[in-house]
């Protein structure tokens, strides 16, 4: 006959009993303080924060890599199927991009000239920072990805992430050796845009769903599916013109927005440094 | 064998499987962040810990020490940028529960284990949204949380099926 449960809150020895009860309310009483106090954003929680993600980090990629690699492989298999189709899309696309090469050779010495003619002087270029995304960690409240580069690279709070398709999010917290990169898709990540040809301005405001929202714009503007939203530039967190998506359709009269980067495959990203980090987090304070 | 090594292999051997289910809950912490990609769901990160959590504090209690559950928890909260302690409180409020609803009864079968852990992942499921939506000061999305909860308790029997061999492994509770 199977014995009764071993019920570990109330074992035989009564001072251990006690001290497991005390173990077990400490527990509790920690956590709870880890709660009230984690809000706070402490420089010491920030701390202990830092140190926990950047010591797990390597294991969360040695966990993650042989998904990936499975992934990788049913995906392979896929394309194996389709590589006829495939082949006809890619020659296809070829010939389109080949066009988009010429016009953006004419249009960039039609640039140089007209800066030229305005002694324009030109913003500090860009400097980028590749990192390997380690993980898009799947907290059921939180939309963010872990990747393998931190402060020794060189990579600073609120800079700007992006893969070649778009816009993926900004840094939230940096480590010495990883950071987590906030998605725009994430219920708190509010980023200021232009919409459309009419270069509307609005805010995309995520939602923790896979297609973030446009709020704040002006009355009575006019949007349409389709309209491309990129980057505004505005409070000099992110540079202008950065893609984002494509405006997918209308929820009410809230427009919601089809982001250009594939989250379930993102294995690498671009940090951005435009010289401009930290301005997001000194707009916010003021 | 002198006696003396004997009994250092012994305590050595006693001590390795005591620390297997803390051992192990640590890997499934890893495997909670990261998210499996599901056809037709995207990627869903199914949390492994809880299940590692119930199924000690139902069928062994003290094999997972109340600091592991919060060390464990903590690092879950940091890994997916989640509320800090929120997830350690859970677990530790089901390390607590559990046992106290179980206590002096038969080890439950499989099937009522199961059902069990769905009001148990379900509950949890809804406590965590609640308590991070107030925390976030937004209404968040749940269908993330939805599919996390059909995905563990879609692993349940499987995973179960593995801690109940690590389980006739452990020493026996003094």
């Amino acid at each position: 006959m199977a014995r009764p449960a071993d019920n570990g809150l109330r074992p035989a020895n009564p001072i251990r009993a006690t001290v497991q009860r005390l173990g077990y309310a400490a527990a509790v009483a920690a956590a709870v303080a880890l709660l009230l106090f984690g809000k706070a954003d402490t420089i010491l929680l920030d701390e202990l924060r830092v140190f926990i993600m950047d010591t797990a980090s390597p294991f969360v990629a040695a966990t993650a890599r042989p998904l990936a690699e499975a992934e990788h492989f049913v995906a392979q298999l896929r394309e194996l199927a389709m590589l006829r189709e495939e082949n006809a899309r890619l020659r296809e696309e070829n010939s389109r991009l080949l066009e988009w090469q010429t016009l953006a050779r004419r249009l960039d010495e039609e640039n140089r000239q007209l800066r030229q003619l305005l002694h324009f002087d030109p913003a500090p270029g860009a400097t980028f920072v590749t990192a390997r995304a380690i993980a898009s960690t799947g907290g059921p409240f939180v939309r963010s990805l872990l990747i393998d580069v931190g402060a020794r690279n060189g990579v600073e709070r609120s800079q700007a992430v992006i893969t070649g398709e778009g816009l993926v999010g900004r840094i939230a917290r940096v480590g010495n050796r990883s950071a987590r990169v906030l998605l725009v898709t994430d219920a708190t990540s509010r980023i200021p845009v232009t919409v459309g040809p009419t270069r509307l301005r609005a805010i995309l405001a995520g939602d923790n769903s896979g297609q973030p929202r446009l709020i704040y714009m002006d009355q009575g503007a006019v949007v349409h599916p389709g309209d491309e939203v990129v980057t505004s530039g505005v409070g000099g967190m992110f540079a202008p013109g950065l893609p984002i998506g494509r405006v997918a359709g209308l929820e009410g009269h809230v427009p919601y927005v089809q982001p250009y980067v594939n989250w379930s495959r993102i294995e690498f990203v671009r940090v951005v440094d435009y010289g401009a980090a930290g301005a997001g987090d000194q707009l916010l304070a003021e | 064998m002198s006696p003396a090594l004997h009994a250092w292999a012994l305590r050595a051997d006693h001590v390795l499987r005591a620390a297997l289910p803390t051992a192990i809950a640590a890997c499934f912490t890893m495997l909670s962040v990261v998210p499996w990609p599901i056809p037709g769901a995207g990627p869903v990160a199914p949390d492994l810990l809880l299940i590692a959590v119930w199924f000690w504090a139902v069928y062994r209690p003290r094999a997972l020490p109340n600091a592991a559950i919060l060390v464990l928890g903590v690092v879950e909260d940091v890994l997916t940028a989640g509320p800090l302690g929120l997830q350690a409180l859970i677990l530790l409020l089901v390390r607590g529960i559990v046992p106290a609803v179980t206590a002096g009864r038969r080890p439950p079968g499989t099937g009522v284990a199961w059902a069990g852990f769905i009001v148990t992942a379900v509950a949890a499921a809804a406590v965590g949204w609640a308590v991070a939506s107030a925390y976030f000061l937004v209404m968040l999305w749940p269908m993330p949380a939805v599919a996390q909860v059909l995905a563990t308790i879609v692993l349940y029997v499987p995973v179960t099926a593995m801690l109940g061999l690590v389980l006739r492994r452990l020493p026996e509770p003094r």
